[in-house]
């Protein structure tokens, strides 16, 4: 039986692995970063980009709001162009616009919540288009609609934390949810995974914040570790070195040290470097769903570094602390 | 001479081990060809020059195809079914049955691993061209198992000719 699914999934998402061989070759690599980071203004940037693969969609911004537009226009192709054109399962695709669906839903909530504009805050790359975030979400699918309109009529209005848990919660399960029926072995890892670290995040947060424990159980997103979970009525209380051995004693998350727990900041970078690590063992995976899987988390990760390359700058940001994060989650 | 053999009569067993071979290394040699063709395809559609070194990458799995449909042809060859003169006798029939045995089950599996191989070596090409020969050895080791199959069949055959004569 797992001979047959592994031979089903070798056919199906042989095609997108024969595209990914290719594509993967295209991505940019830390010289391009490295000229990036020692380039003096966005036209030099611009320039190192030109013969890559984001070089055509950069090519008219000039502020951050264009080079915003032009990077996610570069993942709505991504999208289109890779994940719909190389026909994978339904679930697989909604894997991965679900953090964009619920990123629009939570900036739509604040907004909500807060009588602030919508407009220029919300992405298209979501299965459900912005407009549908409008008036009271009628056009959005239940769940959503109801997180948005939950806070309504209320007499006092939510802290931002609350939100934001509220939407993890639901993005989360939402994101376990599109795994399980992917059937994909590697997306139901990699949702536990990225439970884990939001869980073990929430609870060296806990510590330095001194929130109370009955808020953190609240807050723990299910599916995750038990282990991790266990932790939360005890982890407010204890000391930075307690909470870290802990955390390394539960087990949940092998690669990391106890160095890695002892802030938030610290454990941010060694997550990214957990989830790096888990990408690079997929792209070496010789078939099946992995490689291709691997590759679109790649090319959002890339994104995501080019964000804090050219919009830092843009910013205002100078040119070591831009150094300073981009060599945190190249390293 | 119409002696059988658990209810089979030779040339029936002589047919069944034939059929199975030219079924077993066909269904192989396709699903093999389709695994390493859709990687081809995938890498074909970014980048199109390379498209005749991976052909053969994709084209290898089809061999175990042709060494079931060989073994086939020797059975009705060497066993008088092509003359017309099935006189083989029942337990002889059931020998020919096994002689065919290794080259259907060895070809079935070893056209899908070929496949395999072929798929992921299709990743050199696609990294680098210059490589294509190296992409090509690593699924020609995959068919050794099965010319070996193939050599197998071919002497119990053989021996089995003897063995049982035609007329």
């Amino acid at each position: 039986m797992a001979t047959t699914t592994r031979i089903r999934d070798d056919i199906r998402y042989g095609y997108a692995v024969g595209r990914v061989r290719v594509l993967e070759g295209r991505l940019l690599s830390r010289a391009t970063f490295e000229r990036l980071l020692d380039a003096p203004d966005l036209r030099e940037q611009k320039r190192v980009l030109a013969e890559t693969h984001v070089g055509r969609y950069l090519e008219g911004a000039e502020t951050a709001d264009e080079v915003e537009r032009a990077l996610e226009a570069s993942l709505t192709d991504l999208y289109d162009e890779f994940l719909e054109q190389a026909d994978l399962p339904k679930p697989v695709v909604a894997f991965f616009q679900a953090p964009h669906d619920y990123a629009n839903l939570r900036a739509a909530l604040k907004a909500r919540v807060l009588d602030a504009p919508t407009s220029g805050l919300l992405s298209s790359l979501g299965s459900v288009p912005p407009e549908a975030y409008a008036a009271d979400g009628v056009a959005l699918p239940e769940e959503m609609r109801d997180l948005l309109t939950a806070y309504d009529g209320a007499e006092e209005a939510p802290s931002l934390d609350d939100l934001e848990a509220m939407v993890d919660r639901a993005l989360f399960a939402a994101l376990t949810s599109a795994a399980s029926a992917s059937k994909v072995r590697f997306l139901r890892e990699l949702a536990t995974l990225r439970i884990d670290l939001a869980n073990a995040r929430l609870l060296v947060r806990s510590r330095t914040k001194a929130l109370p424990p009955a808020e953190v159980i609240g807050r723990m997103l299910p599916g995750g570790s038990r282990a991790l979970t266990e932790l939360a009525p005890d982890a407010p209380r204890m000391s930075a070195s307690e909470l870290a051995e802990a955390l390394v004693h539960s087990r949940s998350l092998g690669a990391l040290t106890e160095a890695d727990f002892t802030d938030v900041e610290r454990f941010d970078i060694a997550a990214d470097g957990v989830l790096a690590a888990r990408m690079r063992a997929a792209r070496q995976a010789a078939g099946g769903a992995e490689p291709v899987l691997a590759y679109v988390l790649e090319r959002e990760a890339e994104v995501l570094l080019l964000r804090t390359a050219l919009v830092g700058r843009l910013a205002g940001l100078d040119r070591e602390s831009v150094r300073t994060r981009l060599k945190e989650r190249l390293s | 001479m119409t002696e059988t053999f658990w209810g089979l009569a030779g040339a029936d067993w002589a047919l069944l081990g034939g059929g199975i071979a030219a079924i077993l290394s066909g269904i192989g040699s396709a699903i093999g060809i389709t695994i390493a063709s859709a990687v081809v395809s995938g890498i074909v559609t970014e980048d199109s020059e390379k498209f005749g070194k991976l052909l053969p990458i994709a084209a290898m799995p089809g061999t175990q195809g042709i060494y079931g449909f060989i073994s086939a042809v020797l059975v009705l060859i060497f066993f008088g079914i092509f003359g017309g003169n099935v006189d083989l006798v029942g337990v002889g029939g059931f020998k020919v049955f096994l002689a065919c045995m290794p080259v259907a089950w060895l070809c079935f599996i070893s056209a899908i691993y070929q496949g395999k191989t072929g798929a992921s070596a299709a990743g050199i090409v696609a990294r680098r061209s210059e490589d294509s020969g190296k992409a090509l050895i690593l699924p020609a080791l995959v068919e050794t198992y099965a010319v070996l199959s193939l050599i197998v069949t071919i002497l119990m055959l053989l021996g089995l000719s003897q063995a049982y004569p035609v007329g």
